[in-house]
């Protein structure tokens, strides 16, 4: 059963061809790897999957947290939150100067219930709320080791809690569908492994379809259930990791870039 | 964590309580330590502070630059002294001339935000500049006869007392400070941080900056009313481009974002430019080069600043603090 389909889509940056002709198919609960050399437009589906650019030309339809099959394609990155969708980001984008708790509750804000002025009165649905985010946010800080951390400022976490910040701030927005871009980039090997179960952790908990994009092809092929392959805004395979391993054109996409 | 919070917004009303009563005795003329003329100096400074916290929320906690609050503060001042004039100085119609003055800035504000607030960073504190000029040349242009065109409007009751300003300072505060430590306040603080990553997690970009600018207007129109009936006498000159820059300047005093900073930062300006009056010539000149060299430590780049920084880092950290929880 499919969450997310794509269709036909395309993505020019003037003459720039970033994506072209789309096709993408992903289904509930999946963990799904989305490879490709660099500039090979991996990062630009995932903005034209959530709303920060908008398509050229295709479809995106989404089967949101209700079950309501929606075209997502053109909505705004605060639309899309609202219908079950969040990421994390390939250069690390928290909010710097708020707490690591706090990063967590912007992403519960769409989901208040009361009104600035029961804010400003400190009216009980707005301390019931408050308290109700302060449980929730703190409950999935432990599940990714950051609790004993909840008051420091993002900015003052190293590097790999950053990463794992995003991703806990992703989930803490409720959504069903969540795309990471490059999650374990700049991690050690171990770091990486504990990401790894975590992700998997993550999502069983959550009830979470993943899709991720990654260099590490160790972390892709042991992580990931399925992979498309994305090659000058192209998908050139899809597959099995062992499938996409042995595909002749995804080893020459490759090798055309070891060279660097 | 509901008696913290109880137990702090007592703390709260003690401190507003205390601060009220020793104000007062200081005025007292057996005291005299305020003597009248200082008195006139503090209610400024109370206003300073609502213009002060109002823009701060725009442009310290939203990010959103704004260089046209005083034009806000005009519509505030205008409609104000329009309804004290026309109905009478009562307590009830003072009041009601605040509110009238405060909603109808933050109307205008709303009005203006939808448009304006699409642009960002320089472009926004262009725009807003434009706007603040458009407001100040639209009242002295639209009928004479109600607003009084360049002569502006006198003989405005002098219905603002130290009571006045002091709730309304304080009230200003409350609100702030409240709507900071929010959910709303945090969405804030996330657009100014970071707007894509905010959007990206369900904040409505758009809703959060206008929010922001009517709130802060809102305070900005406060203020006008306060000030109309301070001073007696308003002209459109008075709510210029230089006065938005006087309150930007409060408010980068004090720091972005910090609205502790900001209250500190309106009470000093104060009482630097009252220390100085009695060096005329050079007064601008010192107090220009004063701000200067108080922006260079806050935020200087050379080794020496940095240093100093280092030195005088306990008191900041201190007063950083102080802001937070
Ligand atoms: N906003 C933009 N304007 C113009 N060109 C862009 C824009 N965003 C991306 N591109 C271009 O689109 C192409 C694909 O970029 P993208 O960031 O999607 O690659 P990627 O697969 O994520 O690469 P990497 O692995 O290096 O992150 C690149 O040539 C890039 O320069
Ligand atoms: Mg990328």
């Amino acid at each position: 059963m499919s969450v997310l389909k794509v269709r036909g889509l395309n993505k020019n940056f003037g003459g720039l061809k970033a994506v072209s002709d789309v096709n993408i198919t992903v289904n509930q609960g999946e963990l799904l790897g989305l490879i490709g050399p660099n500039g090979a437009g991996k990062t630009t589906i995932f903005n034209l999957l959530t709303g920060v650019y908008v398509p050229t030309t295709g479809t995106v339809r989404l089967k949101d947290v209700d079950g309501n099959k929606i075209n997502i394609n053109g909505m705004k990155p605060h639309i899309t939150a609202r219908h079950g969708i969040s990421r994390t980001f390939q250069n690390i984008r928290l909010f710097k100067n708020l707490s690591v708790v706090d990063n967590l509750k912007i992403g519960m804000h769409k989901n208040i219930r009361h009104s600035i002025f029961e804010a400003i009165l400190r009216l009980p649905r707005f301390i019931r709320d408050e308290k109700m985010f302060e449980q929730q946010a703190m409950y999935i800080l432990s599940l990714v080791g950051l609790q004993d951390k909840h008051a420091e400022f993002a900015m003052n976490l190293p590097y790999g809690e950053q990463r794992k910040l995003e991703i806990a701030r992703a989930i803490a927005t409720g959504a069903s569908v969540i795309f990471l871009d490059e999650p374990a980039a700049g991690m050690n090997p171990s770091e990486t492994e504990d990401l790894s179960k975590l992700i998997v952790k993550l999502k069983d908990e959550f009830h979470l379809t993943v899709i991720l994009i990654e260099h590490d092809m160790k972390f892709v092929m042991n992580l990931c259930e399925r992979i498309y392959v994305l090659d000058f805004g192209s998908i050139i395979a899809e597959g099995l990791p062992a499938e996409i391993q042995s595909n002749k054109r995804v080893i020459e996409a490759y090798l055309g870039e070891q060279v660097e | 964590m509901k008696n913290k919070s109880i137990t702090k917004s007592l703390i709260g009303l003690v401190s507003v309580a205390v601060a009220y009563v020793l104000i007062k005795i200081l005025m007292l003329p057996q005291v005299n330590v305020i003597n009248p003329f200082y008195q006139t100096i503090v209610l400024k400074m109370f206003i300073d502070i609502t213009l002060a916290l109002g823009l701060n929320l725009i442009t310290g906690i939203t990010g959103q630059f704004s260089l046209g609050h005083a034009g806000f503060m005009s519509i505030g001042a205008y409609s104000a002294a329009l309804f004290v004039m026309k109905t009478s100085d009562s307590l009830l119609n003072v009041l009601l001339a605040a509110l009238i003055g405060a909603c109808a800035a933050a109307f205008i504000g709303f009005l203006i935000g939808i448009p304006t607030l699409r642009l960002k960073g320089d472009y926004l504190a262009i725009a807003t500049l434009g706007l603040g000029e458009i407001i100040r040349i639209v009242v002295q242009n639209v009928d004479q006869n109600l607003l009084g065109g360049a002569a502006g409007l006198s003989g405005i009751p002098l219905y603002t007392n130290f009571e006045v300003v002091f709730f309304g300072a304080v009230i200003t505060f409350i609100v702030i400070r409240n709507l900071l430590k929010s959910s709303f306040g945090r969405a804030c603080i996330a657009v100014r941080e970071d707007e894509i990553a905010a959007e990206s997690m369900g904040i409505n970009l758009t809703n959060i900056k206008i929010l922001a600018f009517v709130v802060g207007t809102f305070f900005a129109g406060l203020a006008g009313a306060m000030y109309s009936g301070y001073v007696g006498v308003i002209q459109p000159k008075d709510f210029g481009f230089m006065k938005s820059i006087d309150i930007l300047m409060i408010v980068v005093l004090g720091g972005l974002g910090n609205i502790w900073g900001t209250v500190i930062a309106a009470i000093a300006l104060n009482v630097l430019s009252v220390a100085l009056q009695d060096f005329a010539e050079v007064r601008m000149i010192i107090y220009a080069a004063l701000l200067v060299l108080i922006m260079l430590f806050k935020s200087g780049e050379s080794p020496l600043f940095v240093k100093l920084r280092r030195i005088f880092s306990l008191p900041k950290l201190k007063l950083s603090m102080f802001s937070k929880k």
